[in-house]
């Protein structure tokens, strides 16, 4: 069987889902990781968990 | 930071909106079930299910009682130590990799690396008689042909012959004749075995500052390694966990070293004994 056979057979669906889904992870994990660290290093860190926050809270002011 | 009820009421959201996935695609795909097995026609090659095809992929490398029993023991016991062996207090809650490079780096080496690079390669790259076979390969039932794996010792006894020197007689044939004695293969193997566990907890500390260095530089970005020492790192994590530690961390190296000896150079087992089915 060749290699793009069966990359693409219904078998792998679920292990091709599992590393985009991995690879997803990793970029956004990083992405964030990104965004804080260049607020530690502007000695802004108190805001990191503002920015965390945001996907629980969303943009909006909820009360701390 | 309110857990009740704003990220509770986000989680029950993600879990019903998983379940609703999970119920779609269990209805439109069918389960990827073979025909009913046949006595009369054997497939080239048996695959677990894809999330044990990594650990069926390590039995290339490791006898099954390491592959099977030890190294998800290991996996799972590291995973409950974790807590007790991080003295870094920073990161909890939010993502940085500037505050916590090693931990986040050796994660994501050891959960890509090691833990879903097997499962690739057991996936996609292993063909009848699970023979490693590249995407641009056809997968030839006809065209396997079979690997000589040596242990350490009979390939340090083949070196001379294998460098043109002519084997017999001579000093090429002393040597080999000196390293194909099974017992020289056993003193040989244990000793680089311990020689590596002893060198690699000696230089933990180094091998992370040079992780360290790495990660800085895929990073792009100052990691603060300036005020980073291997006798600072030693003095913050105390002795004990420094050695728990590093014995988690130089079996993990231990495994990729052994990996690339067998894919690389052939070797089958850096030590050998049989009579106690110990082969590392």
């Amino acid at each position: 069987m060749q290699f793009w056979t069966i990359l693409t057979e219904p078998d792998t669906t679920a292990i091709v889902g599992f590393v985009v889904g991995i690879a997803a992870m990793i970029f956004w994990m990083l992405r964030e990781a990104r965004r804080n660290d260049a607020l530690i290093d502007a000695d802004r860190e108190d805001e990191i968990y503002d920015r965390m926050n945001r996907w629980v809270f969303g943009d909006e002011d909820e009360p701390r | 930071m309110h857990v009740w009820p704003y990220l509770t009421r986000l989680e029950l959201l993600a879990l019903i909106a998983t379940l609703a996935l999970l119920t779609v695609w269990s209805i439109v795909i069918d389960a990827p079930l073979e025909a009913p097995a046949d006595p009369a026609h054997t497939p080239a090659v048996s695959k677990a299910p894809w999330y044990f095809v990594g650990l069926q992929e390590l039995l290339v490398y490791f006898d099954p009682w390491i592959a099977g029993v030890v190294l998800p023991g290991l996996i799972i016991l590291g995973l409950m130590l974790l807590p007790y062996l991080d003295p870094n207090v920073k990161g909890s809650g939010y993502y940085t990799l500037s505050q916590r490079w090693f931990a986040v780096s050796t994660f994501v080496f050891a959960f890509v690396v090691l833990w879903i690079g097997p499962i690739l390669v057991g996936t996609f790259l292993r063909g009848p008689g699970w023979h490693l076979f590249w995407p641009w390969e056809a997968w030839d039932v006809q065209q396997v042909s079979p690997i000589p794996n040596r242990d350490l010792h009979e390939w340090i006894a083949l070196l001379p012959a294998s460098l043109g020197l002519a084997p017999d007689g001579g000093f090429a044939g002393g040597w080999q004749t000196f390293f194909s004695r099974p017992g020289v293969g056993v003193a040989l193997g244990l000793t680089v075995l311990g020689l590596f566990y002893a060198l690699g907890l000696r230089y933990f500390g180094h091998l992370v500052g040079v992780q360290g260095r790495i990660v800085q530089l895929l990073w792009g970005r100052n990691l603060g390694l300036a005020s980073f020492s291997p006798r600072s790192f030693r003095a913050e994590l105390g002795r004990r966990r420094y050695y728990i530690a590093g014995f988690f961390y130089v079996t993990m190296l231990g495994l990729m070293l052994k990996i690339v000896l067998r894919l690389v150079f052939h070797i089958q087992y850096i030590v050998r004994i049989p009579w106690i089915d110990a082969n590392v």
